[in-house]
C-alpha cells in the first residue's frame, strides 16, 4: 500500500473530482512493467500498486468508456462500485491524473478546470519528490549515525546545541537526539573530570581551546576504560561547527599489550626472547651509565644437551629447558633480567656491586639448577649448567657486545674445564 | 502468450453454461478433479492455476503485482475476457472467494452467480468480528514458514486437511512443496493480512457460500458474517471437518452444487 501523506496533492485531487463531477480521482505514476503506484486520491483511500493498461487515444483526451480497458478491480474497490467511464489526463511524464465515473456523465465533461489544475499538480509532484530525497538523505544520514559503535556529538554551525547519537548519550548521560549545547558542554565535562588522566586532558585542551578550528585525538581514561575521543571542526553551515567522536579502545589497547607481550617471550619457556633482551639490556645499560653502577652479563649453557635430546626425546628435551629456566629465574631478583638466547643458551644481565656479586649470582643459579635430577613420570635426568660471567664499570664505557663476548669466552673456559661450573672472564686468562 | 495459457489453463465440459473453478492457497487446479466430471457434465469449464501455484507458479507469480488480492482478481478478469466468458458461474476456493467477488464487484456482467467455498473476508479477530486468529498465530505461523518450509507443510498440510484422508493430505502436501517457499510465503502474509470486509455489500451478483461446520481456517461465524452482509446469498455449512470440503467431502458438496445451481444445469 502507497501512504498518500501530501496533503496538497490530495487538496488537488478533491478540485479535480469536484470540478468533473467524478466519482473518484487518482493521481498515478506509472511505471515499467505497466505498473502505477497511487500518489494521491480523492476520496483518500488506501490503494495498493495494480497493473494499469491504457489504449493510445488520438486526439486531446476524453472521457472513455470502460468497456474497451480493463480497468483494476483496485480502483472498482475504491469508487465502491463498478466503473463506467473513466479520463485519463497526463501530467508528465510518467504521471498522470485518472478520474472515474460510475454512470456516464449526461453532459459534456467541461476540462477547462481541470487541465488549469495540471502545472499545480506538476509543481507539487516536484515539490513531493525533493521532499522524499531529503527525507531519504536524511533517513540514510539517521541510520548511519545510529549504527556506527561510537559516540557522535554533531555541534551545530551557531554552537547553540549538538546532536547527540544513543551511544554518546549512554556514555554522557542524558537523552540522545537535539540537546542545547551548555547541557552538553557540562555534561562533556563531567565525564573528563571522572577520567584517572583529567589533569593533562584540561591541560591538553586548554592549550588548544584558544583556536576555534582545533583538532585533537587524546585518549580519556575512565578507569579500565580507555575512550579514544576525537575532535575537529566540520562546516556545519558553513559556520564553527564541531564533532566529538568517542571510540571505546580498551579492548584494542588491551589486544596490543597483549601481542607486544606474547612477541617478546619465548613461546616454550615463557622467558624473554633474545629479541627482547636486547632491547631491554640497551635500555638497562644507559640506565646504568647513568648511575655509574656495574653491570653483568652471565651466559648459561646446559652441559650435554644433544645427548639429553638423543636419549630421552625431544619431549624432555623441551621440559629441561623450561625448567633450567625457571630454576634459574628463582635465584635471581626481581630487577634481573634472563632471557633464552636460543637453543640450549640462556643469558643473564644482573645489576651488581662487582664482580664478585656477579659471580655468587651464577654459583647460585649453577646450585639451584644441579642440586637435583629433573622427573618427568618415571624418568630421572640430571641436569647441570656452565656459566661465563663478565662484568664492567659503567665507567669503562664497556658496550654489550663486549661483555656478551667476554662472558662466552669464560663460558667456553667453563665447558672446557669440566662443565657444571660458574667462570669468570679475566684479561689474563685469554 | 495469454495469461489463460500462462496460468496453465484448461477448458472441457459439454454444457452450454460456463463455469469458472478457482482453487485456494496451496493447491492447484488438480483440486477439482473430484467435482470435475460433473461440471464437464453440466458446464463449459475452464480451470486454471492462481499465479505462484501449479507447476508454473513461479513463472506466473509478479512480487508487485500479486502483492495484493486485486491483482489476482485482475488476472481472473483477464482470463474471463480472453476465453470470452460472460454470465458464468465462478466457484472459489479459499483465496478465490474474495478474488471472485472482486472481480464480481468490478465486473458484474462476467458472472451468473459466485459459489465460495471457505471464503474470508478477513482471518484475524477484530471484535466483535471473528476471523478466527490472533496477530501472534499468524506471525507464529509465518516464522515456522520461512524457518523451514518442508517441516511447516507436513504440520501445515495435515491440519487444513482437518480429517483424516491420507490421499487429500499428500495431494496437499504435493501442491504447497510444488511452490517457490519464498512465494509460498508471500501469498499467506498477503491472504492472512487482508481486510475485505467492505466488499461483499458491494456484491450485486447471487451468491452460494459454502463451509464445513469445522475449518481450521475459517470459523463458522466467518461464514453467518459473509452471509448477512452478502446483498443475495445461501449458507450451506456440511458437516464435516476440514478446510477443503471439494477434495475430503465432494460428494456433499456435488449435492450442495445440484441444489444451488438446478436452475442453471437443467437445460
Amino acid at each position: 500500500m502507497v501512504t498518500q501523506k501530501h496533503t496538497g496533492l490530495s487538496a488537488l485531487c478533491h478540485s479535480a473530482r469536484l470540478s468533473c463531477k467524478a466519482d473518484f480521482v487518482a493521481l498515478v505514476r506509472l511505471s515499467q512493467g505497466g505498473m502505477a503506484k497511487v500518489l494521491a486520491c480523492a476520496p483518500p483511500s488506501p490503494l495498493p500498486a495494480f497493473r494499469l493498461r491504457l489504449p493510445q487515444i488520438s486526439g486531446p483526451p476524453s472521457v472513455q468508456p470502460t468497456t474497451a480497458i480493463s480497468l483494476p478491480t483496485a480502483l472498482s474497490f475504491a469508487v465502491g462500485g463498478p466503473v463506467s467511464d473513466y479520463l485519463y489526463l497526463p501530467v508528465c511524464a510518467d504521471s498522470g491524473l485518472l478520474l472515474l465515473w460510475r454512470k456516464t456523465p449526461d453532459t459534456a465533461i467541461p476540462l477547462e478546470p481541470v487541465h488549469a489544475l495540471l502545472p499545480v499538480f506538476t509543481d507539487l509532484m516536484n515539490v513531493q519528490l525533493r521532499e522524499a530525497q531529503e527525507a531519504q538523505i536524511r533517513h540514510q544520514f539517521e541510520d548511519l549515525f545510529e549504527s556506527v559503535s561510537a559516540g557522535i556529538l554533531l555541534i551545530s554551525g551557531d554552537q547553540s546545541g549538538a546532536q547527540v547519537n544513543a551511544y554518546a548519550a549512554g556514555l554522557l548521560g542524558g537523552q540522545a537526539g537535539y540537546q542545547p549545547a551548555a547541557d552538553l558542554s557540562e555534561r562533556m565535562q563531567r565525564l573528563r573530570q571522572r577520567c584517572d588522566n583529567c589533569q593533562e586532558l584540561e591541560t591538553s585542551y586548554a592549550a588548544l581551546m584558544a583556536d576555534v578550528d582545533f583538532r585533537a585525538v587524546l585518549r580519556w581514561r575512565l578507569g579500565p576504560t580507555t575512550l579514544e575521543v576525537d575532535t575537529h571542526p566540520v562546516r556545519g553551515d558553513g559556520e564553527n561547527g564541531r564533532i566529538w567522536l568517542f571510540r571505546d579502545v580498551t579492548a584494542e589497547e588491551l589486544m596490543i599489550e597483549q601481542l607486544r607481550h606474547q612477541a617478546s617471550l619465548d613461546p616454550l619457556t615463557e622467558i624473554p626472547n633474545r629479541r627482547h633482551f636486547e632491547e631491554r639490556s640497551a635500555q638497562i645499560l644507559a640506565a646504568r651509565e647513568v648511575a655509574g653502577n656495574s653491570l653483568a652479563v652471565v651466559m648459561l649453557d646446559i652441559d650435554h644437551f644433544k645427548q639429553i635430546n638423543d636419549s630421552f626425546g625431544h619431549a624432555v628435551g623441551d621440559l629441561v629447558l623450561k625448567e633450567v629456566a625457571r630454576r634459574a629465574r628463582s635465584a635471581l631478583r626481581p630487577l634481573d633480567l634472563l632471557a633464552r638466547f636460543g637453543g640450549e643458551e640462556f643469558v643473564a644481565l644482573l645489576p651488581v656491586g662487582d664482580e664478585e656479586e656477579a659471580r655468587a649470582m651464577a654459583e647460585a643459579m649453577r646450585r639451584a639448577i644441579a642440586e637435583r635430577a629433573i622427573t618427568l613420570g618415571d624418568k630421572v635426568v640430571p641436569v647441570t649448567v656452565s656459566f661465563g660471567v663478565a662484568a664492567g664499570k659503567s665507567a669503562d664505557r664497556f658496550s654489550l657486545e663486549l661483555l656478551l663476548r667476554r662472558a662466552d669466552e669464560a663460558l667456553y673456559r667453563a665447558k672446557r674445564s669440566g662443565r657444571n661450573r660458574v667462570e669468570v672472564f679475566s684479561e689474563e686468562t685469554v | 502468450m495469454g495469461r489463460f495459457v500462462n496460468q496453465q489453463g484448461r477448458r472441457s465440459g459439454r454444457g452450454r453454461r460456463k463455469a469458472v473453478l478457482a482453487h485456494g492457497f496451496g493447491t492447484d487446479q488438480s483440486a477439482w478433479s473430484n467435482l470435475l466430471p460433473w461440471f464437464e457434465d453440466h458446464f463449459d469449464v475452464v480451470t486454471f492455476d492462481l499465479a505462484g501455484c501449479g507447476p508454473m507458479g513461479a513463472q506466473s507469480y509478479e512480487v508487485e503485482h500479486h502483492a495484493s488480492m486485486f491483482g489476482y482478481a485482475d488476472d481472473l478478469i483477464e482470463i474471463m475476457e480472453e476465453q470470452d466468458l460472460q454470465d458464468c458461474v465462478y466457484v472459489g476456493h479459499s483465496m478465490s472467494g474474495m478474488i471472485g467477488a472482486l472481480a464480481a464487484q468490478a465486473r458484474p456482467e462476467l458472472f451468473n452467480r459466485l459459489v465460495l467455498i471457505g471464503a474470508s473476508p478477513r482471518y484475524l479477530n477484530d471484535p466483535p468480528y471473528v476471523g478466527g486468529f490472533e496477530q501472534s498465530n499468524l506471525d507464529e505461523l509465518f516464522a515456522a514458514m520461512g524457518a523451514n518450509y518442508q517441516a511447516w507443510v507436513t504440520g501445515f498440510a495435515p491440519m487444513v486437511v482437518g480429517v483424516d484422508s491420507r490421499e487429500a493430505v499428500a495431494d496437499f502436501s504435493r501442491t504447497l512443496f510444488q511452490m517457490r517457499p519464498d512465494i509460498a510465503g508471500h501469498i499467506s502474509r498477503m491472504i492472512f493480512q487482508s481486510d475485505l470486509r467492505a466488499l461483499p455489500s458491494q456484491v450485486s451478483v447471487p451468491v452460494h457460500l459454502l463451509q464445513t461446520s469445522d475449518d481450521a481456517a475459517v470459523p463458522q461465524q466467518v461464514g453467518h458474517w459473509l452471509a448477512a452482509e452478502f446483498p443475495n446469498a445461501t449458507l450451506d455449512i456440511i458437516p464435516t471437518k476440514g478446510h477443503l470440503p471439494h477434495m475430503t467431502a465432494s460428494v456433499e458438496v456435488q449435492q450442495i452444487l445440484e441444489m444451488r445451481l438446478q436452475a442453471l444445469t437443467e437445460w
